[in-house]
């Protein structure tokens, strides 16, 4: 089992290596990168590849296509890539990362490249309410079974899907957090009691990315239909332009059963 | 569906042992050699049921003749009373004849009912005999009339050389024999194809073309004699001529079988006479009323002519009769049916995974006492079986929520995901039918005794059989044994403790289980709890079904909302009324939290819904219960009074949110769905909770006249309640009093000061308690300290400007910026606060709920007369009913302006809170509070109903799709039965009882008057 590292030949590549580690420990798995190399470069991504330990292959070629085979041949779970080169503000996600992400059947993880290096202590996921996430419950039947990272699902109200009533808006919210989260364990969550939830209103990137900030959290997982063009394909688009920590993006239906596990733990279903 | 004999024929077998009615399939058509045997299989699976009613007619089909034998049906009809089964016989005959010849004395708790006098008599019999419930009564010109039409009928019929004549005057009645020969003296029944015979050929040597000629002759006889209703019936050997027929003796029993929840369909009729006799529907026939047209019918007689459709035949006389009585005493063991009846069935045909829970509230069971909600029986992951005690909370402070109790409505199996699952709530009787047809099949009902409150019962059928214990353990603390050869189980927390002790038996796929809980306790309670169940299981399921049934029934005939014209909102609005009834006790005290006994949202917490929106309704139909509310803020004015002493003050400070110890236990910081975390000041500043308690105990006193509780707790209410507004107020250099650092009702605005609303309630609040303290001179309170409640309630502002007609809601509202809903959303109702934010909300004219409209509603007496209009006109378009609170009070200020496409509006949607789920919390429970405005505003609003004094003012504002509105309210201990037509009011009353209508004071005597109504007046 891989976690697959795509890097190319900027500074971005070390935050995806450091995170594709980070990954790869949590998972208990092997970490293995890959470049594809364009008019001669390599120099850079073999030097960082070498200063992480971390096994570097090098392609030529179409660069989406040369990773799709790599993917295949390493058998990989994952693929951790850069949101992009520029390393400066918010600037739109690359248009390498945006091809993969829609159409690779594995998760991809798509690190910002000023993304800091440090551990995976609490992961974000984004919960829609509508069943629409189905694709996270065996991630987080996965995550169940870790000590670590702790995990907040987060929800997001739109203006357009205020609850009409809050009587008590305290006890109100309390209501509806309780029923969200009833509801969730249903479709995404395995076991509420070690699952934190938040919620906010407004704008849903906005809010990801300050819940982001705000709850300090180390990756934010959401599921989609990996069409960028549909209100949730925005979203996406929106996190990958602007949020400050890695995007891990499960396409639907996929299922997560290949995840390795520590010795010991009972594997889950999907 | 109605399969033809054609097909099949289906032979209605009589066991021997068991007396069981069955269906079975039988010979073809071309090999069927009785013909009466033919019946289609829609109309015997009509009869082949567990009926709750039976009515039959007594001679012919009872009994051969009035010198039978009749233990055997008195054994059988005493059994089926005791089973809880009510039974009715009707006669043309007499008391003496009936009674004397049955002589049952059932001890119940079905009731054994004798319409007697072919209509004109209803009994009641009981261990000591017949007790007459009601009889019509003719006039004296009735009777000369009846007398002179009966004796014009014989000299009709004589001058056709044709001897008969009049052979008895009964009650209302005048008999006439057709053929007073010795051969045909005493006809028997069995024999009745022959006399038609006899009786017919006799005619026709007359000339007269048989009976119905006869018929139409004495009809036309009457009514010239002054008769304008004559009933005339003929049985071949006689025709009589009176003032009622056995129709008005089925609505009668009809009425009575509907006043203990038994509903047409589960109604039997049996009779001997159903076909035509001579052309003359038969006598058993005007039994047929159009009103219990879905009823079982079975006829046991001859039938020489066949049998109306619907009919079931199985002719046989009085000794078939006989086995179809017991066979419904062996169908005590068979699982009622709930009927789907319109208006009254809350029907859930589904189970979905998503929005099950909301549906579950909906669903909820409860006595008062406990609630159970609806889950499936059957578990499932998205279910969330819960059960509750009202007033039993666990925990502390803010985290205060209610105890969860040993759940008794859980079986063992598992619902698979394409389960099909049928859940029926009557409203009218209460029960719960749950049906499951998947792996596990189900068929059940439950119910929570609302006539033996903390009883709960499950009848199932389980395939295959179910395994589960009886009582499922709730999280927490748990206490589990034997006591008595019953299981028991206590949960505690730190306000009380549920005990539940069960008993439970099994047979093949059956499941009988009775749990019964005490609550209350510090610890846990078994031996009460086993002595309760010993007590219900000794009653047995269809004694304690029969009592329940009749419990809710009787309920509903104190309160029950028929809206003629809107099926939809009448539905809604009986949910929301049942939902009011189950979730109080009408004994000790009541803790009714803002989702009642129905989910855990606000943690079951006591806020002002219970004391402004739910009461009223209360106090207005179940006295009992309002008052034990009441009780509850009563037994916590030691609360009260420390709560006020710690803020410096006097007298009672109610808290804004309450549980079991009476100390305030709102929030003081808490996240909204913005995720923001806030200071919460309701707690500390929400003090209109101190009036609205004073203003409950009002409305008891106004609709009850409890002149003990006005005299007694009541008073020290106000009084109290006073007071803490005395050592409230502030007066300023010029001597005008304020309240500081309030909240209004519309929360959006916090920290202001004089909130009209606080101040006039207030202001009211002393001007009462003044007036109460001083009717009686007990030095409570003295002369000193009422007068300075008087002055103070003189000199407090309450923002209302001449010069507009309308009340700033607080001071500084007008400044504040000017906004409408409609700028902001585009449409209502709207969270504004999540929308905007609450720092854009507090700066603008944006209302959250009904605030200064409250007083228009609460106190329409104590502010500027006229100013509805003007305030309706400015606030309405303000307020973003982003409370559940809201739209029913906009809707009944709406209807009294005269707004009533737009009240009709605002109360559907009302209506609609918990049934729609919009706010996507009714999983925590139903809006209680909402329910209750939505009576307040079809009661207060829509029928214009207010007490004033000893009278009642009723004023309706109706929407022209509705053709009548009924409502029964209980005033003054007299109830009332109101019927509001565009035209006139009808008021059925059980005393003398004064209307004010269109401004007049109408006395009403007890029955019926009808109010001609004037024309209407404008807009207050």
């Amino acid at each position: 089992m891989t976690i697959l590292a795509a890097i190319d030949d900027s500074a971005a590549a070390r935050p995806v290596l450091d995170f594709a580690r980070r990954l790869a420990t949590l998972f208990v798995t092997r970490v293995e990168s890959v470049h594809v190399q364009e008019d001669g470069s390599g120099h850079s991504a073999a030097a960082i590849a070498q200063a992480a330990h971390i096994p570097l292959h090098v392609r030529q070629g179409d660069i989406a296509s040369a990773l799709r085979a790599e993917i295949h041949e390493r058998g990989a779970i994952a693929l951790v890539i850069g949101t992009r080169s520029v390393p400066a503000g918010a600037t739109p996600a690359g248009h390498i990362a945006l091809n993969l992400v829609q159409s690779l059947d594995l998760p991809v993880v798509v690190v910002p490249p000023h993304a800091e290096d440090r551990p995976l202590r609490r992961v974000l996921v984004a919960i829609e309410g509508d069943g629409e996430s189905h694709a996270l419950r065996g991630l987080f039947q996965w995550l169940d079974s870790q000590p670590a990272p702790e995990v907040i699902a987060f929800h997001v109200i739109e203006p357009t899907e205020l609850p009409p009533f809050a009587d008590s808006p305290v006890h109100e919210a309390d209501a509806f957090a309780r029923e969200f989260m009833i509801s969730a364990s249903q479709n995404v969550v395995a076991d509420t009691s070690r699952v934190q939830f938040e919620m906010r209103t407004g704008n849903p990137p906005r809010a990801l990315c300050d819940a982001a900030r705000e709850l300090d959290v180390d990756l934010v997982v959401m599921a989609w239909h990996q069409n960028l063009a549909g209100g949730h394909g925005r979203l996406v688009h929106e996190m990958l332009t602007s949020a400050a920590v890695p995007i891990a993006l499960l396409p639907l239906g996929i299922r997560l059963d290949p995840l390795p596990r520590p010795e010991g733990r009972e594997a889950h279903s999907a | 569906m109605r399969v033809l004999v054609a097909v099949a024929l289906v032979d209605l077998m009589t066991t021997g042992d068991s007396d069981r009615i069955t269906l079975r399939q039988s010979a073809p058509l071309s090999e069927a050699r009785d013909v009466s045997l033919m019946y289609d299989v829609e109309s015997l699976a009509s009869i082949a049921r567990r009926f709750e009613g039976v009515v039959f007619d007594w001679d012919g089909t009872a009994v051969a003749d009035r010198n039978a034998d009749a233990s055997a049906v008195r054994r059988v009809v005493e059994r089926l009373c005791a089973c809880g089964v009510d039974v009715a016989i009707v006669s043309g005959t007499h008391l003496g004849n009936v009674d004397g010849q049955l002589a049952a004395r059932p001890s119940g708790p079905g009731r054994l009912l004798l319409a007697l006098n072919r209509g004109s008599e209803l009994f009641e019999v009981g261990v000591d005999g017949p007790t007459l419930l009601a009889r019509r009564q003719a006039t004296t010109e009735e009777d000369v009339a009846l007398t002179r039409a009966a004796e014009r009928t014989v000299a009709a019929l004589a001058a056709r050389r044709l001897e008969t004549r009049v052979v008895s005057e009964r009650l209302n009645r005048r008999k006439i024999d057709l053929i007073p020969l010795p051969e045909w003296a005493e006809p028997p029944k069995s024999q009745i194809d022959r006399l038609l015979t006899a009786v017919e050929a006799r005619l026709r040597g007359a000339g007269i073309d048989g009976l119905v000629e006869v018929a139409s002759l004495a009809t036309d006889i009457a009514r010239e004699a002054g008769l304008a209703d004559p009933r005339v019936t003929s049985d071949a050997k006689h025709v009589e001529i009176g003032l009622t027929d056995k129709a008005d003796a089925a609505r009668a029993v009809f009425a009575q079988f509907w006043s203990d929840g038994i509903a047409p369909e589960s109604v039997l009729i049996g009779g001997d006479e159903f076909g035509t006799l001579g052309g003359l529907p038969g006598s058993d026939s005007f039994m047929l009323v159009a009103e219990v047209s879905s009823a079982g019918v079975c006829s046991v007689g001859v039938e020489p002519n066949g049998v109306p459709r619907g009919v079931v035949h199985f002719a046989g006389g009085p000794e078939r009769f006989l086995k179809v009585l017991n066979d419904q005493i062996r169908r005590r063991a068979d699982i009622p049916r709930v009927v789907v009846q319109k208006g009254w069935s809350f029907v859930v045909d589904e189970f979905d995974p998503d929005i099950g829970r909301a549906r579950e509230a909906l669903l909820t069971i409860a006595d008062g006492v406990i609630g159970t909600n609806g889950a499936p029986l059957l578990t499932h992951p998205a279910a969330r079986p819960e059960l509750m005690a009202a007033g039993i909370y666990d925990g502390d402070g803010p985290l205060t929520d209610l105890l969860d109790g040993p759940r008794w409505a859980t079986l063992a199996g598992a619902l698979a995901s394409d389960d099909h699952v049928l859940r029926t709530l009557d409203l009218r009787s209460g029960l719960l039918a749950e049906d499951v047809d998947g792996d596990t099949s189900v068929q059940s009902v439950r119910f929570s005794s609302l006539a033996r409150p903390g009883i709960a019962v499950l009848r199932a059928d389980v395939d295959p059989p179910d395994t589960s214990e009886s009582l499922a353990s709730p999280d927490g603390t748990i206490l589990t044994g034997l006591d008595g050869g019953y299981e028991w189980m206590a949960a505690r927390g730190t306000g009380g403790s549920i005990t539940a002790a069960s008993w439970q038996e099994r047979d093949a796929v059956r499941l009988d289980r009775i749990a019964a809980y005490v609550v209350g306790g510090d610890g846990a309670e078994p031996d009460r709890a086993v002595g309760r169940l010993g007590d219900a299981c000794a009653a047995g399921f269809n004694s304690l079904l029969a009592e329940h049934r009749r419990a809710w029934s009787r309920r509903w005939e104190r309160s029950d909302v028929r809206i003629e014209g809107d099926e939809e909102l009448q539905l809604e609005v009986r949910l929301a009324l049942f939902h009011l009834m189950a979730s109080v006790a009408d004994r000790g005290e009541a803790a009714v939290g803002a989702r009642g006994i129905t989910g855990h949202a606000y943690r079951g917490h006591v806020f002002w819904d219970a004391d402004l929106f739910v009461l009223p309704f209360l106090a207005a139909t179940e006295p009992a219960a309002a008052r034990a509310m009441l009780e509850y803020r009563c037994r916590r004015i030691p609360a009260a009074l420390a709560a006020a002493r710690a803020e410096g003050r006097r007298g009672a400070r109610f808290p804004w949110e309450s549980t079991h110890s009476g100390f305030d236990v709102s929030p003081h910081f808490g996240r909204d769905h913005s995720g923001r975390v806030t200071p919460i000041r309701t707690g500390e500043a929400e003090v209109h909770i101190v009036g609205d308690v004073a203003w409950a105990a009002c409305c008891y006193i106004d609709w009850t006249g409890d002149d003990e509780f006005a005299l007694g707790a009541g008073r020290q209410i106000l009084i109290e309640t006073a007071r803490y507004w005395a050592s409230r107020i502030r007066l300023d250099n010029s001597g005008r009093g304020h309240l500081y650092s309030v909240i209004g009702p519309d929360e959006y605005h916090e920290s202001i000061d004089d909130n009209a609303y606080t101040n006039v309630l207030a202001r009211w609040n002393l001007r009462r308690a003044a007036e109460s303290a001083g009717a009686v001179d007990d030095g409570a309170v003295d002369r000193g300290e009422l007068e300075t409640w008087l002055r103070l309630a003189d000199v407090l502002v309450d923002g209302f400007d001449p010069a507009t007609g309308i009340y700033e809601q607080f001071a500084g509202f007008f400044e504040l910026e000017p906004l409408l809903i409609r700028d902001i959303a585009p449409q209502r109702p709207i969270t504004a606060d999540l929308l905007l934010g609450p720092e854009r909300v507090r700066n603008a004219q944006i209302v959250k709920q009904a605030d200064v409209l409250m007083l228009h509603h609460l106190l329409p007496d104590d502010i500027e007369a006229g100013s509805l209009m003007a305030n309706l006109d400015y606030y309405e378009p303000r307020t973003a009913h982003g409370s559940s609170l809201s739209l029913g009070i906009h809707a009944a200020l709406l209807a009294r302006a005269d707004r009533i496409d737009e009240a009709l509006t605002a109360l559907r949607n009302a209506a609609a809170i918990d049934v729609d789920d919009l706010a996507r919390t009714g999983a925590g429970g139903v809006h209680l509070g909402a329910m209750g405005s939505v009576w307040q505003a079809v009661a207060y609003g829509f029928a214009g109903l207010r007490p004033r004094g000893d009278a009642l003012v009723v004023d309706p504002r109706l929407p022209d799709t509705w053709s009548a509105l009924e409502l029964r309210v209980q005033f003054r201990g007299i109830s009332l039965h109101l019927r509001l037509e565009s035209e006139a009011i009808v008021v059925i009353a059980s005393a003398p009882v004064v209307l004010i209508v269109d401004d007049r004071r109408v006395l009403c005597p007890r029955g019926q008057t009808r109010i001609p109504r004037s024309n209407r007046r404008g807009a207050p």
